[in-house]
């Protein structure tokens, strides 16, 4: 064989491989358990687990929150994201079943097998448990329906091509526990639902999560400052388990200040969860391995 | 030296004066101590009603007082213009045209005024009066004063 066909050969071979590799990973019907609907907790898991931040329109008060016609938009340094209409209408998610739902948060898949971007923080919602997934879908099947088409993300070459997502997939994606914690409910919230470690850990090149510097603080996404580090070797050092829980609960800080910035959502949110997840929170937290804040650049 | 040196360092010596003195007494510094004052009386206030400090109604009214006086004071001392000059995190849209902040700040006054009037004599009575005050607090930061650097 001529070297030049044996080349063309290999080529094809790793060009498939890479295909294969790349693919898509949905979960496979037969493990999805059907639940029995239970609003009050899928109002719950809506609430810790944001939703409303990122899918209501931008500033929303009261009931305006509920109203997830999506559209705000992220600039990041891979592009901007749209987020999309995930209210229960034809445009949203009205047509998905739970299990559609189950496929888009533990594995970032799209009911027609595509990669979802990780400005959707599947990376955390990896780790969420099925049934809160059934629960969450009833919920938002009682929100307000909007007729609203999705706006498509404004992505440079190569990340417009969705399908490269399969690799950064394979390094990123684990759905096991970060973190050894005793506090298994706060483990939770933390790691999965909440995904606070979205902003609150640094990413590296390729934008995965740093786990030696998991919740340690991370540069502001959204340009200024930086967002703090919650180990007890950083910003909250002295703050007590209550002092965390009254801050989710209310916003003030130890000192009586206020939050600020993009947290002033997650309290909204957060202040609707129940006191005892609050406390389970800020025990998971205080337990993490302490980390020192990283060096001002 | 020489008469046009010493009048340079003369001239320098004044300017370095008068912009410290106005630094110490510029509108930003100012309500910043304002700031401070309403944060100190918060702590207190905010462990009554966390249940941290046990309810005493003197101190909480007297607290509530001297937040009264910080704020009327700190209302005085955002004149436009002053969100540069020295480090603030004041954002300009306080002196736009929509801007609701000074009806914010007498919605403050008028929270603190109506709590001291009430003269709570318990944490329960005095809770919704103080969840009133840090609710005008926080709805103005998170409006008006842009993100730590």
């Amino acid at each position: 064989m001529r070297l030049k066909s044996k080349l063309f050969i290999g080529a094809g071979l790793a060009g498939l491989a890479l295909w294969f590799a790349s693919a898509p990973r949905g979960l496979t019907p037969g493990n999805w358990l059907p639940v029995e609907p239970d609003l009050a907790r899928g109002e719950q898991v809506f609430n810790i687990g944001g939703c409303a931040s990122c899918h209501m329109a931008k500033d929303a008060e009261g009931n305006e929150r509920l109203v997830l016609a999506g559209g705000q938009a992220f600039a990041t340094e891979f592009g901007t994201f749209y987020a999309p209409n995930i209210s229960p209408s034809a445009e949203g998610i009205g047509g998905w079943s739970a299990f559609d739902l189950g496929n888009a948060l533990l594995r970032g898949v799209s009911p027609d097998g595509a990669h979802y971007y990780p400005a959707f923080p599947y990376a955390s919602y990896t780790r969420m448990a099925p049934q809160d997934v059934a629960y969450l879908k009833g919920y938002l099947d009682t929100l307000p329906p909007v007729a609203t088409a999705n706006r498509p993300h404004d992505l440079p070459f190569p990340f417009n091509i969705r399908r490269s997502l399969g690799f950064w997939k394979l390094l990123f994606l684990k759905n096991g526990p970060v973190v050894a914690s005793d506090e298994s409910r706060g483990q939770y919230l933390v790691e999965a639902m909440g995904h606070c470690a979205e902003c609150h850990t640094p990413r590296n090149l390729l934008g995965g999560l740093d786990s030696a510097r998991w919740l340690a603080g991370a540069p502001n996404p959204e340009g200024k400052g930086r967002v703090p580090n919650l180990t007890p070797g950083g910003d909250l050092a002295n703050w007590s388990v209550d002092d965390i829980a009254y801050y989710l609960e209310s916003g003030f800080t130890p000192e009586f200040d206020t939050a600020g910035s993009t947290m002033v959502e997650v309290v909204e949110n957060l202040s609707q969860a129940t006191p005892e997840d609050r406390l389970a929170i800020a025990r998971y937290l205080k337990g993490l391995p302490a980390l020192p804040n990283a060096p001002k650049p | 030296m020489n008469f046009r040196k010493t009048t340079l360092t003369t001239f320098t010596v004044f300017a370095v004066a008068a912009s410290a003195f106005a630094a110490s007494h510029s509108p930003i510094t100012e309500r910043q101590e304002a700031m401070k004052a309403v944060g100190g009386q918060m702590r207190t206030l905010g462990g009554m009603a966390q249940g941290k400090i046990e309810y005493d109604d003197l101190i909480a009214i007297s607290a509530l007082e001297t937040m009264r006086d910080a704020a009327a004071t700190a209302q005085q001392r955002f004149p436009e213009g002053s969100d540069m000059g020295a480090e603030t995190r004041a954002m300009a849209a306080i002196w736009a045209t929509d801007s609701d902040f000074d009806a914010r700040m007498t919605q403050l006054i008028a929270n603190l005024d109506a709590a001291i009037a009430a003269e709570p004599a318990d944490v329960a009575s005095f809770a919704p009066l103080f969840g009133a005050v840090a609710g005008s607090c926080k709805g103005c930061h998170e409006k008006y004063r842009a993100p730590e650097e």
